[in-house]
């Protein structure tokens, strides 16, 4: 009698602690700092070299000329980047192109609010190679027919300017075997001969002694033309909120841009990207640079999300006009 | 007479009530969380969190919508899953064989757990993302690869269960065995690998759920099909809704993997318990 | 004078791994592009260690790594003691358990951004859920391994259900959670990892990844192995506390 009662208690108790559990895990996230001058910004970061633009606003004093302050948060970049945005936790998400318009399409509320980088067209060198080992009997992309070629990531942006490099070349990209593994571990296992080529950045090749390996092209030029690499994207909420603030992110981005980009400031600029990714400033002085850009291309935009439905991941190119607003796009 | 196929009728109906009642008593906690998670996404609906009953129709039209004679599974189920299960099931017996035969000599011989402890409670704690590139290297791009790692991952639980067992038994067993004059492969087999059971299956058990974790985790890299696989590619098309299908999948292969793996338990620890009232 | 023999023997295993492994590297079985000599990895980690950005990593990791612990034990080993004695409710736990504990966190990555944004919490709460299921389902264990015949006596000396739990089972049960701990330790201690080398924002995780974008391997297992020792300190402070703490469970042992 007393231990039925006991019993009931315990279970009582023991249900109040899982209510309470399942309401913690439930907790939403903090709401956005309110404005402040300067308006402090919070811009999600992968710690690329590529992204010398931003720690150079920073160190030019940039941002504050726009009125900003800008906190770095460092993510994984993709899903974590537009999840980042969406709960609040970031305002600016460095995004791939790609990645963009995919969130986009599946009704994410964003919006591309500037841009990063383009792909470099010649006369400029190439950034990216189709790499394989110097003694290879491949010498063109028919040659990767039924061969392993290794990726950064299935689905991803190099993946897809293969598929685009291949179909160009009257190949199905189906007919050749695609491989991921992280960046780091994509060239040393050509070189051990597990995979027959690989899409990887010049630079990773540049550790590699001369002679042991080359490139059969630059996929991305080859098989996708110019491209809007990488941007910012914003949530749609905080466009509406803060349109003036964006727009003078996008401004100073553009600001910062046009510095890096000036060829008096060349040392300084790669002592500054050196710092930010923890490389050599003599190496990274040798490799091929991208072609930094703070608009984004619409046309461009456009092309790239037809690409996405032939190579798979839409089913149908979405409506980009309210994607990017005007003061973002290249006049 | 007229009685008994009514009598038989009605204890077939009240063995119905029974199995529907136990069935509930396994799943009623499980049905309270779910419908609350139904009303706050439908209060606060979210693109990373869809309802459950979204998730649970995408789990149904993209795994179960096969024919009957598939026994529903659709091609994905049959593509994916299955190359998942059979790199898991693999890891996992490895795993297995590995950290009870590691686990039992540790915890007998004193001198070899001293040996091996800092190397086993570092091999604990690393991730088998860093051990992607050493893996590449041994196994080459291939299932064989994303095998190791979910051995190499799943062993340890095993291994550390099994010298506790080992290490936990009883003087006594040790010394009926000796007083027996038992040979030491009798004494492992007969009475210490018994006694050490109940560990050792909580070990195999938890290592269960650790298989099946690595088995997605290891496929984030040279695969190109499988759970994991499909789960990151589609997290990364911004595809949620899919993501949570595979979720529930995944907690649905969990919970029958375990539930075979509970029968296995009742069966040795009966037995196990049988031989202690014996004793 | 065991204990030196232990400590010995155990830096003989070190050095044996430590062999085999320069062994390899140097006859190139394992390519010396990707993996290091340990002597160079060793002199990074003593880089490492006096490197500020990957002291305050460590520091977030560890903190991390300790809240989440806390959090997940406090809750999960009373449930797991009070689920595991209490029949009605162990069953639909166990199921509850069995479901969850086979979604990997990093599947769950974007969604735990999505609550808790990109900081310490995000990375707290995914420890959470990883180490909370193994310590209750070893608390559930622990719980139904009482001996019977000790429950028997207790109520027929009319003891409470509470005066059962702290006397009876708890006592009973504690060897189990404590494996249940340690477990859940390194578990924990491999999730907090790995959030921090796909996404989070702070921690040795994250400095380890800029230097794998760095195409620094060097520096990259000479994080690991300073994570790895850490992971054998942790492990040894709590065997010394399960010692200390549960001294009839050690007397069993032989």
């Amino acid at each position: 009698m007393g231990t039925r009662r006991q019993s009931r208690v315990h279970e009582l108790a023991v249900l109040l602690l899982l209510a309470l559990l399942a309401s913690t895990l439930t907790q939403t996230a903090p709401p956005p700092a309110a404005a402040a001058e300067p308006r402090t910004i919070k811009v999600t970061t992968l710690g690329l070299c590529n992204e010398v633009y931003l720690p150079w606003a920073q160190e030019k004093g940039i941002f504050e000329k726009h009125g900003l302050k800008v906190e770095t948060v460092r993510t994984a970049g993709g899903a974590a980047g537009v999840a980042a945005i969406v709960s609040g936790s970031a305002d600016f998400s460095f995004t791939n192109g790609y990645t963009a318009i995919i969130s986009y399409s599946q009704n994410f509320p964003v919006r591309f609010v500037a841009g990063a980088y383009e792909t470099p067209l010649p006369p400029k060198p190439d950034a990216q190679g189709m790499i394989v080992k110097a003694d290879s009997p491949y010498r063109e992309a028919k040659d990767l027919v039924g061969k392993r070629v290794g990726v950064n990531e299935l689905g991803g942006v190099n993946q897809i300017a293969t598929s685009a490099w291949l179909r160009k070349n009257g190949i199905d990209p189906k007919s050749v075997k695609f491989v991921a593994l992280p960046f780091p571990e994509l060239v040393p296992a050509l070189v051990q001969g597990r995979l027959d080529a690989t899409q990887v950045p010049l630079q990773s090749i540049a550790r590699q002694p001369p002679g042991t390996v080359r490139s059969l092209g630059d996929p991305f030029r080859l098989g996708l033309g110019k491209i809007v690499f990488a941007g910012y994207l914003t949530t749609k909420d905080f466009l509406e909120k803060n349109q003036p603030v964006v727009e003078a992110f996008q401004r100073a981005l553009a600001e910062s841009v046009k510095q890096v980009k000036d060829p008096v400031n060349a040392d300084a600029q790669f002592a500054v990207a050196a710092k930010y990714c923890n490389q050599d400033t003599a190496l990274l002085a040798r490799m091929p640079q991208q072609e930094y850009e703070a608009f984004i291309d619409f046309e461009t935009l456009k092309q790239m999300a037809e690409t996405l439905v032939v190579e798979g991941p839409l089913q149908a190119a979405p409506n980009l006009e309210p994607f990017v607003p005007a003061f973002a796009r290249k006049r | 007479m007229s009685a008994a196929p009514v009598g038989v009728a009605r204890g077939w109906l009240s063995g119905l009530g029974r199995g529907a009642r136990e069935t509930l008593s396994y799943v009623w906690l499980l049905g309270v969380l779910l419908l609350f998670w139904q009303w706050r996404a439908t209060a606060s609906p979210s693109p990373f969190v869809p309802p459950v009953s979204d998730a649970l129709q995408t789990l149904r039209s993209e795994w179960f919508s096969g024919s009957a004679s598939q026994l529903f599974l659709s091609e994905i189920f049959r593509d994916n899953a299955f190359a998942s299960l059979a790199r898991a099931t693999q890891g996992w017996l490895v795993a297995a064989m590995v950290g009870v035969s590691l686990g039992v000599v540790l915890g007998v011989w004193r001198a070899a757990w001293e040996f091996a402890n800092p190397v086993v409670r570092f091999g604990m704690s690393v991730p088998s993302t860093v051990l992607l590139p050493i893996a590449v290297v041994l196994f080459g791009i291939t299932s064989s690869m994303n095998v190791f790692l979910i051995a190499f991952g799943s062993m340890w639980v095993v291994l550390v269960n099994t010298m506790d067992g080992v290490r936990n038994i009883d003087e006594t067993a040790m010394l009926t065995a000796r007083s027996l004059r038992l040979s030491r492969f009798r004494a492992f087999s007969r009475v210490l690998v018994p006694a050490a059971s109940p560990h050792i299956v909580t070990g195999l058990r938890v290592s269960i759920g650790i298989a099946l974790i690595l088995m997605v985790v290891s496929e984030l890299f040279a695969a190109t099909e499988g759970i994991g696989y499909y789960i990151v590619y589609n997290q990364r098309t911004f595809q949620y809704r899919k993501v949570w299908g595979a979720v529930f999948l995944l907690a649905f292969l969990g919970v029958a993997l375990n539930g075979l793996f509970a029968l296995f338990e009742t069966w040795t620890l009966r037995w196990h318990r049988a031989r202690g009232r014996g004793e | 004078m065991s204990r030196f023999r232990g400590a010995l023997l155990g830096a003989a295993g070190v050095a044996t791994v430590l062999l085999v492994w320069h062994g390899l590297v140097a006859t190139a079985v394992l390519d010396p592009i990707s993996v290091p000599r340990p002597v160079a990895v060793v002199g990074r980690a003593a880089d490492l260690l006096r490197d500020d950005a990957f002291q305050s990593g460590l520091v977030d990791t560890l903190r991390t790594w300790v809240t989440a612990l806390g959090i997940a034990a406090v809750v999960a080993v009373p449930l797991g003691i009070a689920a595991g004695s209490l029949s009605r409710l162990d069953r639909p736990l166990s199921f509850v358990v069995h479901a969850a504990r086979s979604v990997p966190s990093t599947a769950l990555i974007p969604v735990a951004i999505l609550f808790f944004g990109l900081g310490v919490r995000m990375k707290v709460s995914l420890v959470i859920y990883a180490t909370f299921w193994p310590l209750l389902l070893n608390a559930i264990y622990g719980a139904r391994q009482v001996d019977p015949m000790m429950t028997t006596v207790a109520r027929s000396l009319r003891w409470g259900r509470g005066r059962i739990l702290w006397r009876v089972v708890l006592p009973a049960a504690a060897p189990s959670v404590a494996t249940g701990i340690r477990v859940a330790a390194g578990i924990g201690l491999i999730v907090v990892l790995s959030a921090e080398l796909l996404g989070a924002s702070s921690g040795a995780g994250v400095v380890i990844v800029t230097f794998q974008q760095a195409e620094r391997p060097d520096f990259v297992y000479a994080g690991i192995v300073l994570i790895g020792a850490l992971g054998l300190a942790i492990s040894a402070a709590l065997s010394f506390l399960e010692r200390w703490a549960l001294p009839w469970a050690v007397a069993n042992r032989r």
